[in-house]
């Protein structure tokens, strides 16, 4: 989308036009999807996540200064509620999480670069998941972003609002316990 | 570039070539180190094994049906805070827009108020009351209102405007805000405390005040404002985890019709499986056609396996008879 484009949608979504805020977030949909599922418990959780995080971003849009990404900006929203649920609701999300987990399939993964959209194998699919989950959150958004997502260490830094070292320190740290855990696959 | 001294730097450089912002210059320039110093090569190849069988980009495939589903909630979603929520800068803007439109309808205004001081009698002109006197009456109108547990040492004023000021004669027109916090100890028995503990459950917006609330309550659940605010819950509030305590709370519950209506809506509805799950089992027990009706439903359509196997099984069970209902 133009720059013009975009800050001409955003101008329009500030002032509580819903429809240009849906095509704001249109292009970035399924990758906001895409990382909240990186977070998130279950897919159902990834969607509770995601429609919680486009309604802050709705609600915050009056404040967004135009000089900074959108995409980077609303991102950051994106991370921001997955962290502050987890947080804030910790011991019903647990409850949650379990009774999920117990009758609940994983995410299926999918290698998005690949030239046709290649579903993963079954086996290795549910082990990224299970190791993913024992990722801390901050190495999870780390990996999330930078790995599965392609954003630049600078960019990562700026949706963790942190340094990019401080980005390199847990992304290897979530790569190290990843190799562990999937050993056998590489 | 030169090649850090301690195995953490090379690490982190190594982090900087697969994730960093180099351009291809910097990249062929790493390349180059890699083939005068081994153990820097072996760090990369290292990683390189694991973006094998990871590659960059491998992550949660989201269908185009889930997309779907959220897109039409999310528009859902928008709509009804756009139409709860006033903004009063827009409201100006769009004044702003249409000034011979305003001018008409501030001119008819006018118009209205003046025949209006006309044809009033004239012992029932305007009866203003203070302030306070207009709260004590709401709050002694409504027991249940959260007004009345608010006394008036409780109030603050801030935002006081003088609007006009008549230095020869005195008069003035002000305006102000009232604002207030107020402490209340008690038992959650009490009914003004749990009555007003149900209204907050609707209005308060942060989501650890309401599921604290719910758990507070939890000993007076079957109090009707409380349960009736638990379904409000369960059926309207925006967080999964509040949802899911309420559809937990309103279990014991189940026995009551009304809150079987909230358990179906939640099952047919609630986009969280969790949620579903709890109402599900819930609903169990309660063989009736109505819930029969949805399991018809939930056993072809619903994304968790769980709820479709039972919900099958049950319905298959109650049309060969097997079931006593």
């Amino acid at each position: 989308m133009l720059k013009e484009t975009e800050d001409e949608l955003v101008r329009s979504a500030q002032t509580g036009n819903v429809a240009a805020f849906e095509r704001l977030i249109r292009l970035l949909e399924q990758q906001m999807l895409a990382v909240a599922a990186g977070f998130a418990h279950t897919p159902d959780d990834a969607n509770d996540i995601y429609q919680d995080a486009m309604m802050a971003a709705y609600k915050a849009l009056p404040n967004f200064k135009l000089e900074s990404k959108f995409s980077t900006w609303v991102h950051k929203i994106v991370v921001n509620t997955a962290l502050s649920n987890r947080r804030k609701l910790k011991r019903t999300w647990q409850k949650m999480a379990a009774v999920q987990a117990e009758y609940e399939q994983a995410e299926q993964y999918t290698d998005k670069r690949s030239p046709e959209l290649n579903v993963l194998d079954s086996e290795l699919s549910s082990e990224i998941y299970k190791a993913m989950k024992r990722l801390s959150d901050t190495e999870r958004i780390a990996f999330v972003l930078c790995h599965q997502q392609g954003f630049k260490l600078k960019e990562a830094a700026q949706i963790m609002s942190c340094t990019e070292s401080s980005v390199k320190v847990v992304l290897f740290r979530a790569r190290n316990k990843l190799k562990e855990r999937l050993a056998e696959y590489h | 570039m030169t090649i850090p001294d301690t195995k953490e730097k090379q690490q982190f450089l190594v982090l900087d070539y697969l994730y960093g912002d180099w351009d291809d210059a910097q990249k062929r320039e790493f390349e180059q180190l890699l083939t005068v110093n081994e153990s820097l090569k072996q760090l990369v190849d290292d990683e390189t094994r694991f973006d094998e069988s990871f590659p960059v980009g491998t992550q949660p495939l989201i269908e185009q049906e889930r997309l779907d589903g959220n897109r039409w909630l999310l528009r859902q979603n928008l709509q009804k805070a756009s139409r709860s929520g006033f903004s009063f800068q827009n409201w100006l803007s769009g004044l702003a827009a249409r000034p011979l439109s305003v001018a008409f309808q501030g001119a008819a205004m006018a118009m209205t108020f003046v025949l209006g001081v006309m044809v009033a009698p004239s012992d029932n002109g305007l009866n203003l009351q203070a302030p306070d006197e207009l709260l004590l009456s709401a709050a002694q109108d409504s027991n249940s209102s959260p007004l009345a547990l608010i006394s008036d040492a409780d109030f603050d004023i801030y935002k006081l405007k003088v609007n006009r000021y008549d230095a020869a004669t005195g008069d003035i027109d002000l305006s102000f805000s009232l604002a207030s916090e107020t402490r209340l100890s008690g038992n959650v028995a009490d009914p003004k405390i749990n009555q007003l503990m149900a209204v907050a459950l609707q209005d308060d917006i942060d989501s650890a005040s309401r599921l604290d609330t719910i758990n507070a309550l939890q000993p007076v659940v079957s109090g009707g404002k409380v349960y009736e605010a638990l379904i409000y819950v369960l059926t309207n509030d925006q967080n999964p985890g509040v949802r899911y305590q309420a559809v937990r709370s309103l279990v014991a519950l189940s026995d009551k019709e009304r809150v079987r209506d909230a358990l179906r809506l939640a099952l047919q509805k609630d986009v969280n499986s969790g949620v579903r799950i709890e109402a599900f089992n819930a609903l169990m027990p309660y063989r009736d056609e109505q819930t029969l009706g949805v399991l018809r439903v939930k056993m072809n359509e619903d994304s968790s396996e769980y709820i479709r196997n039972q919900s099958r099984f049950i319905v298959e069970q109650t049309e060969n008879n097997s079931i006593t209902l």
